[in-house]
């Protein structure tokens, strides 16, 4: 049994523009524990990255406002009343954090070296040369060549997948027990991105981190993640363990989301299943269901009231009105997939 | 794995069948927008009016511009009577800012001189401007080596010192308004010239401008509906924070003894003769550097407040 | 694709450089040649930096090429000006890869649209032109209302469709297609890619498909062109490229998909692909695939392989065959 790490409930953030309040998460609830990855997918606003950034305590007042409902909890201990400098203390030494874009996350003007060593140093009481043996260390980690040399050298003279490499051996540099990947390998090309995820599923398994894996991508998470959560519209609309998802999708937006990648086997040319429509603006979410304006199984029902969650395994639930008894009579089916494979 | 989790079906009893009705996907309901619908113009002024400082630096503003029009008109002394008898004197009821040294009313004369020194502040603004950008945009846009000559002209102007400029110019043409504005209004485009020039440069890469291109919009339309609306906000910005530039070099060449000749005056040559009498007569120095002052930080205040509305790199 | 089909576009040696300061020429385009169908899609699939952009915007006249020719319905358009680069540009369009660059954020979208009927004076007359934008907003899925509002109000897939109806606008025959989903979320690409299939099967369009995810590009094309540091590596019909890739670097892209399923992602062997793309700057002759070919030889190093057919109209320039 693996030890649980870190607990996020009912989460709550918004963000106060002039048009009004955006609620961009909505009561998120889940679980990471130690040495598991756990991957978020959605489309861009369904508030994945924004409740990866809560659990770094990045959502900054006076525009973002956590609610107090809210609660995090890392290794037992609440997140959300922490003092600035329990923060400092927690980022990058408890969690750390890689972000989409390569380019922007390095300091141009600073050696890579430093930017590792700086790190080590700021968390631990060794001496300098202690640090750079252990930045050596690190570059080996993440497989760039010639480590010694390296670090010597400034962010512009290496290449994107490489660059990629140093925020992850950055973001290494404390032996975070959480790592969080805002969509690692979404500027990278496939090639580049191929080498990333392999990099990421080694340290993850040698280090045992917890990893949280944001990305819109399903296909990306299909070799790494052990735990998926769906999120739309600011709440999670499905979660469960990587082959329940990928094989028994319970909710219509998850199961369209694999569908609209076309598999090399499909006929070219012929019309993909598509999701019709936008995202909802979370300025006013809907009153219902988030997905169904866009949901070709939509009933009155979805639109009237925000389905709770249907419990389907230990690990597998879904919220969705289509697992109420009622619609199950209404159009005589057993498992909610019939309904998806039939259409 | 969370607490909302509830057993296989969900009980809610007052479900009625008729809910169960199956509705689809209305195409465009899913595709409305619900923000209201903003331009980039109305964005900008709503931030800035958000801005109190901004706000209060543009009433005043306005209210200096206005007393410039109107004071002289409505107040009893006109700026260039003078009471022998009285020189020197200070604040008074009857004289409000006091006289100085040959009598003359000091208030009266504070708006006659506010007139030239904004009038220079805002014509030299507007000519740069225009020159500015249109040389500018033209060097950038074409690019090459028609931007190669044109940034060396604007590099050797730039190497001339405008005081230099005013002694030529004056030799010629006499001291006074005209020569100082002609000779500020040589030298001081180059700043914007550079800025729009390196802006232009900039958004002829952007993908809208090629998707113009490649719908057959001709150079002169790509210029004025892509490139110039675009930027636009940094030229005005840009605009607001050069008036008090050229405002504070009047008063400087005026100091000197080399700008606005009398009877007419301005701050800047008011300062000048205050600053003779300081040590016995200080409201002659004070009233005249306080208007400056104030004119001077309330345009800079405004130039910030228009930055934080319009500056593309500071909105979110 | 059929031969009684006619050339649409005809790419002849084409040839961009770039000249760096300092370094010399940066190769971006070198030698490239392939013929583009009326009717079909053309797919050019290849990592960033490979010349494939530039490639789409030199034929469509953004870049002078630097040699070799391009030919459209058999009329030379390497180098037009005046009234010819007018004919051709009523012709062929673009869309782009950023729906967020790609839109002059100042305009309406219902002016945006407008600008290419202006310069060609489609449509005249105020109602006529307001009807007809009002028609392309709903051939790409969106509201009527939706001409007065701003591009930054809209989704990056709703950009993305404006950038369609904008291209559509002059009624082109021939698109070139940047990229246009790569910036976009996996929802919002598959509607844009139906999208792309159900006008050009309505409208007769030919498209050019730059973009470097080649699942989306195998289901998009007819024919699929692989590019690698300014040279084209394989052309083969898109069903025949994925079941038979020829070039060592086709395959290796082809592994590095992910597939979204967990047992086969999990198991999966991605051929090892080491290093990462350099700059076609100054380069000697030589496949310049080479330094990081598993399979390269000594011959390799020295002699551009040729892109030839060994049948079934499959190119590929590979010393190995």
């Amino acid at each position: 049994m693996t030890k649980q790490l870190l607990e996020v409930n009912n989460l709550r953030i918004s963000f106060h523009t002039y048009a009004g309040e955006v609620q961009a998460v909505r009561g998120v609830s889940f679980k990471v524990s130690e040495g598991e990855c756990m991957a978020i997918v959605g489309e861009s606003g369904s508030g994945k990255t924004v409740t990866s950034k809560a659990v770094l305590g990045l959502i900054e007042p006076p525009s973002g406002e956590v609610k107090a409902t809210s609660s995090i909890t890392f290794a037992g201990q609440e997140i959300l009343n922490f003092s600035d400098r329990q923060w400092r203390n927690y980022r990058g030494k408890d969690a750390a954090m890689i972000f989409q874009d390569p380019m922007t996350s390095l300091n141009p003007t600073m050696k890579i070296g430093r930017q590792i060593m700086e790190n080590i140093l700021l968390h631990n009481k060794i001496s300098r040369q202690e640090a750079r043996q252990r930045t050596v260390e690190l570059l080996q980690m993440v497989n760039i060549p010639n480590p010694e040399e390296r670090l010597t050298q400034y962010p512009y003279e290496f290449s994107g997948g490489m660059r990629q490499r140093v925020v992850i051996a950055i973001a290494l540099a404390c032996k975070p027990r959480l790592m969080i990947a805002d969509e690692p390998t979404t500027a990278l090309d496939v090639t580049i991105q191929a080498q990333i995820l392999q990099l990421l599923r080694n340290i993850q398994q040698q280090e045992h981190t917890a990893v949280i894996m944001i990305t819109h991508d399903l296909g990306v998470v299909a070799g790494m993640a052990d735990f998926i959560s769906v999120m739309y519209a600011g709440r999670i609309v499905e979660q469960g363990s990587v082959i329940e998802i990928f094989n028994h999708p319970q909710h219509p937006y998850t199961s369209a989301l694999l569908k609209a990648v076309p598999s090399l086997s499909q006929p070219n040319k012929a019309p993909l299943q598509i999701i019709p429509g936008t995202p909802p603006d979370m300025i006013a979410p809907p009153q219902g269901c988030g997905f169904a304006s866009r949901c070709q199984y939509c009933m009155k029902i979805c639109q009237q009231r925000d389905p709770a969650y249907t419990r389907l395994s230990d690990t597998h639930q879904a919220a969705c009105w289509l697992h109420e008894a009622q619609a199950r009579t209404a159009f005589g089916y057993q498992d909610v997939s019939e309904v998806f494979n039939h259409a | 794995m969370t607490e909302q989790s509830t057993s296989q079906t969900i009980a809610v009893p007052e479900l009625s069948a008729d809910q169960f009705v199956r509705v689809g996907v209305d195409e465009q309901l899913s595709e409305q927008l619900q923000r209201p619908s903003i331009s980039y113009w109305q964005d900008g002024l709503r931030r800035l009016k958000k801005n109190r400082v901004a706000m209060l630096s543009l009433g005043l503003l306005a209210f200096i511009i206005l007393m410039c029009i109107f004071a002289p008109l409505l107040y009893p002394h006109p700026f260039d009577e003078q009471n022998i008898d009285m020189t020197n004197q200070g604040p008074t009821w009857q004289h409000i800012f006091g006289l100085d040294d040959l009598g003359r009313d000091i208030f009266a004369r504070i708006w006659i001189g506010g007139r030239v020194s904004l009038a220079i502040g805002v014509v030299g603004a507007l000519v740069s401007l225009l020159v500015g950008v249109l040389y500018g945009g033209i060097s950038g846009y074409f690019g090459g080596l028609v931007d190669d000559i044109m940034m060396r002209i604007v590099e050797i102007l730039v190497g001339i010192p405008y005081m230099v400029v005013v002694i030529i110019v004056s030799v010629f043409l006499g001291k006074g308004m005209t020569s100082l504005l002609l000779a500020l209004c040589m030298t001081s485009w180059t700043g914007l010239a550079r800025l729009v020039r390196g802006q232009v440069l900039q958004l002829k890469e952007s993908e809208y401008v090629m998707a113009a291109k490649v719908l057959g919009t001709s150079s002169y339309k790509i210029i004025t509906r892509h490139l110039i609306p675009n930027t636009m906000s940094l030229i005005i910005i840009n605009t607001t924070f050069s008036i008090p530039g050229f405002i504070f070099a009047e008063a400087f060449l005026s100091f000197l003894g080399m700008g606005i000749q009398p009877p007419l005056t301005s701050w800047g040559a008011m300062a000048s003769l205050g600053q003779q009498q300081m040590a016995y007569y200080p409201h002659e120095l004070i009233f005249p550097a306080l208007a400056l002052s104030v004119t001077m930080l309330a345009f800079n205040l405004l130039g910030d407040g228009l930055r934080d509305a319009f500056d593309p790199k500071l909105r979110q | 694709m059929p031969e009684n089909k006619s050339k649409l576009v005809q790419v002849e040696h084409l040839k961009k450089y770039f000249t760096i300061r300092k370094k010399g020429q940066l190769m971006a385009v070198d030698d490239v040649s392939f013929d583009i169908y009326r009717g079909e899609t053309f797919g050019l699939v290849g990592e960033s930096g490979c010349g494939k952009t530039t490639c789409g915007r030199t034929i469509i006249g953004l870049y002078p090429a630097t040699s070799g020719h391009l030919y459209y319905d058999g009329k030379d358009i390497t180098h037009l000006s005046g009234a010819q680069a007018h004919w051709f540009k009523k012709r062929a369009q673009m869309i782009f890869q950023d729906p967020y660059a790609s839109l002059n954020p100042r305009m309406t979208v219902g002016d945006i649209i407008a600008e290419g009927m202006e310069n060609f004076g489609l449509y005249p007359g105020a109602r006529p032109r307001q009807q007809r934008i009002q028609e392309l907003l709903g051939l790409v899925g969106l509201n009527k209302e939706h001409a007065n509002r701003f591009p930054h109000e809209f989704s990056g897939g709703q950009r993305q469709r404006i950038g369609i109806a904008r291209a559509l606008a002059v009624d082109p025959e021939f698109i070139i297609c940047d990229e246009p989903i790569s910036a976009l979320d996996v929802s919002i690409q598959a509607q844009v890619v139906n999208l792309l299939i159900r006008l050009q099967q309505e409208l007769g369009l030919t498209y050019l498909f730059i973009a470097h995810d080649l699942s989306m590009v195998k289901h998009i094309s007819d024919r699929v062109a692989v590019m690698y540091m300014g040279h084209l590596v394989e052309l083969a019909a898109s069903d025949a490229l994925y079941s038979q890739p020829l070039h060592p670097y086709t395959q290796a892209l082809l592994s590095a998909i992910p597939i979204p399923d967990p047992r086969i992602e999990r198991q999966k062997n991605v051929l090892p692909l080491e290093g990462e793309v350099g700059s076609p700057i100054n380069c000697q002759p030589g496949c310049r695939f080479a330094s990081r070919c598993p399979r390269a030889m000594a011959r390799c190093h020295q002699e551009t392989p040729e892109l030839k057919d060994l049948g079934a109209r499959h190119l590929v320039a590979c010393h190995l065959y």
